[in-house]
């Protein structure tokens, strides 16, 4: 079970984290396959192998004190200029790449208004924050 | 003043997959006035999500179920959130509206929660539920949060809708020392259950003010939970100029009156509700129910239950949570009963005897022909509901005989009779309806005859015979010479 990451310019903010197979929807997706080429509507889907609770997790490792929580959208953001050379050159033609885990989380960062901080705060509120 | 509307859901047909991303695709898009629809595809909706981007002009944003629940939790488009889903630092009038959704959630912080800055700019919060099915398991968080510390005015409005709980709030404010939003709440309609308004406002603030008004709404809170109250009060100004109009409830006149202290019209004050479906003693209400929690509150078909029919004074909405018509008198809360809105319409018959023309001689007739008509029989109920009545046509043709005749002759026109049965709409319990009249015209032709007039001469000339009889002689005239056309003779004997 892999990943789709769904980012949207301008900031690059991770709107979605959905399972292969699952279509991200026909504004984001064109064609009728859910692996087609992305809309050029400032979407951009990265394919990773690990499935989404693996990703999630692994980011929250590399980015908060946590092991896990609610979410990997809205909190964080992709530059793109930090993937690999051949993921930017896929995300110009199609709009997908396939990455690793390892390369996302180098190109990772706090979306804008975001912190470790509010993050945690927020997550914590709602229970979702596991240490 | 623009609508956009995008599906969200599973389907190829949808726009975005979640609601996350329909709002990174909309976000920056509206302008002053403007309505973002976000219509929900049936299925399960995850609303964890920061929807702090939003463009900061006069908006409404609607989340609208693609298909009706038609009343059942598990039908739908269904709110089942992994977080709360928030619309932090709005600093212009917000509407948030829900329609047709199913909100099913867990026993933690999930709410919607709408904030704004504490500027001093005035400005109003609406949130709106239509239809909606909402339970919450958690005892300490609620569905929606207004977190409007701003001053202004928030409105809470549900309609047909369900809130049910296990003794939290389904809506609440949280405290807050700079507080000075005022906050209606709004109930028309609604089925009630262990769900709890809180009204909490500073109490070092006297300018905040809020109410609960209740229309037609079925009202039932465990003793146990907020002392059987529905509105849970905490601070010196609030619930003020509340109302309750047609509600059954299972508080007690005081419990109940401390809310709705303004006004109080056909209340009545602790009733015993039944969850198991059993049928309700007299004064009692019965929910088809089912095991707690996310019970079936349609009501159970019984002339007992006191929430049919009940709604006599409110202002209801004209239909019901599943979108079936609500009659004249409709039922207290979120769903209306089959037992005073069914009307089957009734079946009419008509027959007739065939015209069957006699006449005194024997002619050749040709039947003619005889328009029958007959005016639609319309019922009336005194109940307003959409039974649409049928329109009876009929057309026949008859015998309207016309003779002709060598001779005087007497044609007795035929008859013809023709019944009907009236339509009788069946109806319900509880309820009464007046069939209407039907209408029957008949017209047709007299019968009619033509005969020949006799023509007549009489001759003046003289001549005279005399003979003498004997009785038993016969005697014969004979008018001799030409006579091209035979005609008639008629002979006149005169006898002295």
């Amino acid at each position: 079970m892999s990943t789709q990451l769904v980012t949207h310019t301008p900031d690059g903010v991770v709107c979605a984290a959905l399972q292969d197979g699952v279509h991200a929807g026909k504004a984001i997706v064109g064609g009728t396959g859910w692996d087609g080429p992305v809309t050029n509507e400032g979407w951009c889907i990265l394919d990773l192998a690990d499935d989404p609770a693996t990703v999630r997790q692994s980011v929250c490792q590399a980015m908060l004190t946590a092991s896990d929580i609610s979410k990997v959208y809205d909190y964080f953001a992709v530059t793109d200029s930090r993937l690999p050379a051949s993921a930017q050159a896929s995300l110009a033609s199609t709009g997908r790449a396939s990455i690793t885990t390892e390369e996302l989380l180098a190109a990772l960062g706090f979306a804008p208004d975001w912190s470790a901080g509010l993050v945690q705060s927020v997550e914590q509120e709602q229970g979702t924050w596991t240490e | 003043m623009a609508t956009v509307t995008k599906i969200v859901g599973a389907s190829d047909a949808a726009d975005y997959a979640t609601i996350s991303l329909w709002y990174n695709a909309r976000r920056s898009q509206p302008s002053a006035g403007d309505t973002e629809v976000c219509v929900l595809e049936d299925g399960d909706h995850d609303w964890n999500g920061w929807q702090g981007g939003w463009a900061d002009v006069d908006l409404t944003i609607r989340f609208q179920g693609q298909n009706s629940h038609g009343g059942v939790w598990a039908s739908g488009a269904r709110i089942v959130p992994s977080g709360h889903m928030s619309l932090p630092s709005r600093e212009d009038d917000t509407t948030i509206e829900f329609i047709d959704l199913v909100f099913d959630f867990p026993a933690a912080f999930r709410p919607l929660y709408l904030g704004t800055s504490s500027t001093t700019t005035s400005k109003t919060i609406n949130v709106t539920l239509t239809r909606c099915l909402a339970y919450n398991a958690s005892t300490n968080s609620p569905i929606i949060r207004n977190g409007n510390n701003a001053p202004g005015v928030t409105n809470i409005t549900a309609t047909n809708c369900v809130l049910e709980g296990e003794g939290g709030q389904w809506y609440d404010i949280p405290y807050s020392s700079s507080s000075q939003t005022d906050t209606y709440v709004v109930l028309t309609a609604c089925t009630v259950r262990d769900a709890i308004v809180t009204l909490q406002g500073n109490a070092s603030n006297s300018t905040s003010n809020g109410s609960v008004v209740a229309n037609g709404c079925l009202i039932a809170i465990d003793s146990s939970m907020n002392g059987g109250q529905m509105v849970r009060l905490t601070a010196n100004s609030y619930a003020r100029g509340g109302s309750s109009v047609d509600c059954i409830t299972t508080e007690a006149e005081a419990t109940h009156d401390n809310w709705a202290d303004n006004s109080r019209t056909n209340a009545t004050y602790g009733v015993t509700f039944n969850i198991d479906g059993s049928a309700p003693a007299s004064g009692e209400v019965s929910w088809v129910g089912g095991t707690p929690p996310k019970l079936d509150f349609s009501l159970v078909e019984n002339a007992n239950n006191l929430a049919i029919g009940y709604a006599t004074n409110a202002t209801m909405p004209s239909g019901d949570i599943e979108g079936n018509v609500r009659p004249a008198s409709p039922d207290a809360g979120a769903y209306q009963s089959a037992t005073s809105v069914s009307l089957t319409p009734g079946v009419g018959s008509l027959t007739t005897t065939s015209l069957t023309p006699s006449a005194s001689v024997a002619t050749v007739l040709t039947p003619g022909t005889t328009a029958l008509s007959i005016t639609p029989l319309v019922s009336t109920a005194v109940v307003a509901t959409n039974l649409t009545p049928g329109v009876a046509t009929l057309a026949t043709t008859a015998l309207t005989p016309s003779a002709v005749a060598t001779s005087s002759t007497f044609l007795t026109p035929g008859t013809v009779a023709l019944s009907t049965t009236q339509l009788v709409p069946t109806i319900g319990i509880g309820h009464s309806i007046t069939p209407g009249l039907g209408q029957l015209t008949l017209s047709g032709k007299a019968p009619s005859a033509v005969t020949n007039t006799p023509k007549s001469v009489i001759s003046t000339g003289q001549w005279s015979s005399s003979i003498d009889f004997a009785v038993g002689d016969e005697w014969v005239v004979t008018i001799d010479g030409p006579s091209a056309n035979a005609p008639r003779v008629r002979v006149q004997l005169l006898f002295s």
